[in-house]
């Protein structure tokens, strides 16, 4: 029997067979960070307070997804947690589409938009939290940090940015939050249920500045003999290779 | 008239809030003093805006945004954002009408104000 993780893949897999576009290896790459924040628990409660039967509640925390090319993966993790999703998804994000807070076509807007999220929050004295799904290559856009300056500056402690780098570069990204006044979370192991959820919990403890969950993950993780295959980043399995990635589950 | 005592005469009656982008000193000072919650300074260029104001009014506030060149598309049209601009042109009297109408919009305010919006 596959696992959590390993079901998500496959339908995710499959939603971008359906599309016939996609970007499977950076999706894979999200998989195991959305499934963590969906399902993970801290002491018997839920990581993410939210409720598929009211989306629009006003006390859910919020996930904004910066991160364009993991839209399968976060409407997999939706469905598979309950939400009710229409037959006909959109391939860019959609506020209209229950679950997804932020309407966004461009990099790092999802980013300065939930900079927007948690500002209001802090200023309404809400205790609700904004976790931000990003891609390291968003840090290249001026935008992103105009607003991880902000954050910073406000002391925007309900925020928290899951920082997916999948393309490991010499980013330096400790050392920049921090010089910005983040906290800077590193995982160990960026597809371990647990040290996720963990590293969430971390995160959710407020220190009067926002965090930085820095997440080095592997471009197509769980799908064996595509792993650091760069020829995988963007492609849609074909039969075969969704056949071959059965076999190695089952 | 005076965008300043238009905005925090209205404030009495409708919880909006006044983002202004001006660099690097910011006006509706009479605004901040009577709503200092429901007022934000963030001098920032033009895609940090979209996307702030964007955040901020996902969560159902309404928010006046000033301060910015050119008026950003927002792709969601079931936000509250109306951006403030001046223009010669405008008498300013559906000025009210026009920011409590529903949705992003562009907001022509009279040119005068512009001169006459106190910096602080």
């Amino acid at each position: 029997m596959p696992s959590r993780q390993e079901q998500l893949r496959i339908q995710m897999l499959e939603l971008i067979r359906k599309w016939g576009s996609g970007h499977s290896g950076r999706a894979l790459s999200s998989v195991d960070l959305l499934e963590a924040l969906y399902f993970g628990e801290d002491a018997g409660r839920p990581l993410l307070n939210f409720d598929v039967n009211k989306p629009q509640l006003e006390e859910r925390d919020r996930f904004v997804l910066s991160k364009l090319e993991a839209l399968p993966a976060l409407y997999t993790v939706l469905r598979e947690v309950g939400y009710h999703l229409p037959e006909l998804l959109p391939k860019l994000p959609d506020r209209h589409v229950p679950g997804v807070e932020l309407s966004s076509q461009e990099p790092a807007f999802g980013l300065a938009a939930a900079v927007g999220m948690a500002k209001i929050m802090q200023m309404e004295r809400s205790s609700s939290f904004v976790f931000c799904l990003a891609a390291d290559y968003e840090l290249k856009q001026g935008v992103a940090w105009e607003a991880i300056q902000y954050a910073a500056e406000e002391r925007l402690d309900q925020l928290c940015l899951i920082l997916d780098e999948n393309t490991p570069q010499d980013l330096r990204i400790q050392d920049r939050f921090e010089a910005f006044g983040w906290r800077v979370i590193k995982l160990l192991d960026a597809h371990d249920h647990d040290d996720i959820a963990f590293a969430y919990s971390k995160a959710r403890v407020r220190q009067r500045k926002p965090t930085c969950l820095w997440a080095p993950t592997l471009k197509s993780a769980g799908v064996t003999f595509a792993e650091r295959k760069p020829e995988y980043d963007d492609v849609v399995f074909s039969d075969a290779e969704m056949q071959e990635f059965l076999n190695t589950i089952s | 008239m005076k965008l300043d005592e238009v905005l925090t005469r209205l404030g009495v009656k409708h919880a909006f809030m006044v983002v202004d982008f001006s660099f690097p000193r910011h006006h509706f000072s009479g605004f901040k003093s009577a709503y200092p919650h429901r007022f934000l300074h963030v001098p920032a260029q033009k895609a940090m805006a979209k996307a702030f104001l964007t955040g901020l009014a996902s969560s159902g506030v309404w928010v006046f945004a000033y301060g910015l060149n050119s008026s950003p598309e927002f792709l969601d049209s079931t936000l509250h954002i109306k951006v403030l601009r001046s223009d010669p042109h405008v008498d300013g009297s559906l000025l009210e009408e026009q920011l409590l109408r529903f949705g992003p919009a562009e907001v022509l305010i009279p040119e005068e104000d512009s001169r006459t919006l106190e910096l602080d």
